[in-house]
């Protein structure tokens, strides 16, 4: 297939459409409202369903249904909106169902600003909501990128019985880019025998639930739900490796910023620095070993994070390093994008030992 | 010998949870029988609320879902626009229903979801401990109402039916009370009636149930029955507030 | 250019390139040494827009006129009364850039009766390379929604098919077909063929209306 010009919004709807998504709850808020206008536009084509619903609450909660019903369901929103589907999103991740969350962030806290940002980082791969849980969070750089991790992440929710997130700033749902539809990788994905289809003939009642009274109980549903996480630890990390032979100051950067700090390390390499990139994929579960392996690099005097949030990934980044090397931190916040100047200083900075 | 009585098949063996004397096992039993009488038990999806029914999705022996406090109708719309030709019902409380979820029920109605609210109305907050409920009447004591309801404070007591009767898709709105047994066969046959307006694709159908809690209004059961009748009644008529022509 | 009216106004699908399209236009406008206006009449997109370079413009003597809100990034229509002024004083050269599909078309439509039918062009964007406008009748039908909406005629093509920054010289001929089937149909010019700097030794003699060689002004954050 040729090449397509596609705004990101809407390429990930098409996306989702094409990977199976039939239904589709949400409620407006900038910087994502091309999602839901092309689900408005495409979805009753094929058959699918669109529902506006009254509120962000309403609409994650049509997700639990839906998604308890067997079907494939996507919902996207922006930072304060994604706040007010925590409850939901707690409650579909203690119920063990797929479904997949977009969040185009926006700058915060409170109603922030509509332009892009990365501080939901912590809201997205800690939980979020109340209890012990996770989504499994993929951050896309590129338009490409987005398309094709919105087709896996249905396959995803589906294999482990979990939401996932695509995690993208706005600059990844407003800007345009060139792409290509292609076929991901089939996965053999298990039968959804425990959807609520009405019984059909079947003995048993199903039922979707995330109450536990008993608190052994409770604990047992948690440790199996966390025996999941660890196959998912152990099987889905993505991460992509950029220039690291050699370098002696690694960045750590995802989504749009990492191709802020590519023109950085090539701004470096002009002045005979070399740097490296780390750029994880899939947020969590985070690319630690990545990590950890860098730091033992001899030539790797440092890394730096550089997010559009005041410093929440860094905090991961340090985890992973173990505190082998330093790990810095530079960030613009507010819906302000780093530069790639700004970037090379603060390099230029620390290798020089002004920090 | 010839079986004079047996249990409906929409209800599983698991003993409920509910105290004696409460109401809500009438209830139970009353939209479990409807289903199995309207073929219906095969193809229905329950949603089951936050409040003392919270278990309810251990008692139906359809398909059921455990929604969050006031989001059945929520959960209800996305498991009917999947499965167009179920049975969809949610099962909530006053506190759920007329408190918390008061959005996601007034815009369910507003949509004319194809779904069945059977609202439990018993003026109080009974899992939490007898808090007081957005349908607590004027003057009647909660933990949260130590003097009783006053209305300058707390507003008056809501009356959902006639509020969403307003709404030109809920077709069908009803309410009924379960304190005497005219009354309980009159809740069953509205029961029955929700349904069929649903199944008939026509809108959005509920009935709203008075109904007592013996433990936290600190009434014997037979002293709670009589109270609902002489204090609620008359705040909450017991009606049919609209019916569409087809099941009439 | 100056043979265009008084009052350009700038549509096409979201997307298609209209804002690069009326920066660049505005900017050659101003260079001709006319009393240059610029309306930011996008209330569709939160990002790209072009009162994203409003310093830019303030520069050459151009007059921004975006949201009563200052500040780029609001999502509030907040449009501004000072249209009013470039509308009605015809000293001034204005160019409208109009937020995508019909939508964005919608704003303009408010404005119908400051606009005297022979004082105005407006110019239909086109790029061959959007999926929701790639062939004849989707494009078709986006043109006549945005009229309807806006409440006025489209009086010109302008083909601006393009893939960013991997456009060949093959996108802009697919797109100059794309806009001949428009144009057989519907009976309008194309005016003008949008090619970036880069190409423009390498296009063929067939083009149809003028070419305009254009910047990149709305840059990405790595881009710049």
């Amino acid at each position: 297939m040729a090449k397509e010009l596609w705004k990101g919004n809407e390429a990930i709807a098409e996306a989702a459409i094409r990977a199976g998504c039939r239904f589709f709850f949400g409620y407006p808020i900038t910087p994502q409202n091309e999602i839901p206008e092309y689900m408005s536009l495409r979805l009753p084509q094929v058959g699918g369903c669109f529902l506006q619903a009254e509120s962000e609450v309403a609409a994650i909660n049509m997700v639990y249904g839906a998604a308890g019903a067997g079907a494939r369901v996507m919902t996207s929103s922006s930072s304060p909106g994604i706040s007010l589907k925590q409850e939901g999103i707690s409650y579909i991740a203690g119920a063990e169902l797929p479904c997949v969350i977009v969040n185009i962030v926006r700058g915060g806290p409170g109603l922030g600003g509509i332009q892009p940002a990365q501080s939901d980082y912590f809201q997205a791969t800690k939980g979020g909501g109340h209890g012990d849980y996770h989504l499994v969070v993929l951050a896309p750089d590129s338009i490409q990128e987005a398309v094709n991790l919105v087709q896996e992440a249905f396959d995803i929710a589906d294999q482990y019985r979990n939401p996932v997130m695509i995690l993208g700033d706005g600059m990844i749902g407003q800007m345009m880019e060139p792409v290509e539809f292609g076929e991901i990788k089939k996965r053999e994905l298990p039968e959804k025998t425990w959807a609520t289809t009405g019984l059909r003939g079947r003995k048993e009642h199903n039922v979707i639930n995330s109450l536990f009274i008993d608190p052994a109980v409770c604990e047992k549903h948690n440790q199996k739900i966390f025996t999941k996480y660890a196959e998912i630890e152990k099987n889905e990390v993505k991460v992509e490796e950029y220039n690291l032979e050699g370098a002696e100051i690694v960045f750590a950067a995802y989504g749009t910023v990492a191709r802020i700090v590519k023109n950085a390390i090539k701004a470096l390499e002009k002045d005979g620095i070399k740097a490296g990139l780390i750029r994880p994929i899939t947020l969590w579960p985070f690319p630690k070993a990545n990590f950890f392996k860098a730091a033992d690099m001899p030539g790797v005097k440092a890394f730096l994070t550089v997010e559009m949030s005041m410093g929440q990934m860094v905090e991961d980044v340090e985890l992973s390093v173990k505190g082998k090397k330093p790990v810095y931190f530079y960030g613009r916040t507010g819906g302000m994008v780093p530069t790639p100047r700004e970037i090379v200083e603060e390099a230029k900075k620390i290798l020089g030992g002004a920090r | 010998m010839a079986v004079v009585f047996e249990k409906t098949k929409g209800l599983t063996d698991k003993p409920t949870h509910y105290c004696p004397g409460c109401t809500h096992g009438i209830i139970h039993r009353l939209v479990a029988e409807s289903l199995e009488e309207l073929g219906l038990l095969d193809k229905a999806v329950g949603v089951a609320p936050v409040g003392c029914a919270v278990f309810a999705y251990d008692y139906f022996a359809c398909d059921m879902q455990e929604a969050a406090h006031g989001r059945a109708p929520a959960v209800a719309t996305g498991i009917k626009r999947v499965h167009p030709d179920a049975a969809v019902f949610t099962y909530q409380g006053d506190g759920d229903l007329a408190s918390i979820g008061t959005a996601e029920i007034v815009h369910a109605a507003m949509r004319g979801e194809k779904i069945t609210t059977i609202f439990v109305n018993n003026a109080i907050y009974g899992m939490t401990g007898g808090q007081m409920a957005p349908t607590t009447l004027v003057g009647q004591k909660a933990t949260t109402a130590p003097l009783g309801r006053n209305a300058d404070h707390a507003g008056m007591p809501i009356r959902i039916s006639e509020m969403l009767a307003t709404i030109p898709k809920a077709v069908f709105i009803e309410r009924v009370s379960v304190h005497d047994v005219p009354n309980i066969i009159k809740a069953k046959k509205a029961i029955k009636k929700a349904f069929e307006v649903q199944m008939q694709g026509l809108g959005f159908s509920m009935v709203e149930v008075l109904s007592t809690c013996p433990t936290n209004w600190g009434k014997t059961p037979i002293e709670a029955l009589k109270w609902l009748k002489e204090n609620m009644i008359p705040y909450y008529p017991v009606q049919n507030f609209r019916t569409p022509e087809e099941v009439k | 250019m100056k043979k265009d009216k008084r009052i350009r106004i700038i549509t096409g699908h979201y997307g298609s390139g209209k804002t690069e399209f009326a920066v660049n236009y505005t900017f050659k406008l101003a260079e001709q040494g006319c009393k240059t206006a610029i309306v930011d009449l996008d209330i569709v997109n939160p990002y790209f827009r072009s009162r994203q370079i409003e310093p830019e413009f303030e520069k050459k003597g151009i007059r921004v006129i975006a949201s009563s809100v200052r500040g780029l990034a609001g999502d509030v229509p907040a449009l501004s009364p000072e249209i009013y002024t470039v509308l009605e004083d015809k000293s001034y050269q204005t160019v409208i850039d109009v937020g995508g599909d019909k939508v964005g078309a919608r704003a303009l439509g408010r404005y119908h009766d400051k606009i005297e039918q022979d004082d105005y062009d407006m110019f239909f964007v086109l790029n061959a390379n959007r999926p929701l406008t790639s062939d004849k009748e989707n494009a078709i039908r986006y043109l006549k929604s945005i009229e309807q909406a806006s409440r006025q005629k489209v009086t010109a093509l302008v083909n601006n098919t393009h893939l960013c920054g991997e456009t060949k010289i093959e996108d802009i001929l697919k797109g100059q077909e794309l806009c001949l089937q428009v144009s057989e149909e519907l009976g309008l010019p194309i005016r003008y063929t949008v090619v970036h700097k880069s190409l423009i030794n390498y296009l063929p003699d067939n083009i149809y209306g003028e070419i305009f060689p254009i910047d990149i002004y709305m840059k990405k954050p790595w881009e710049m």
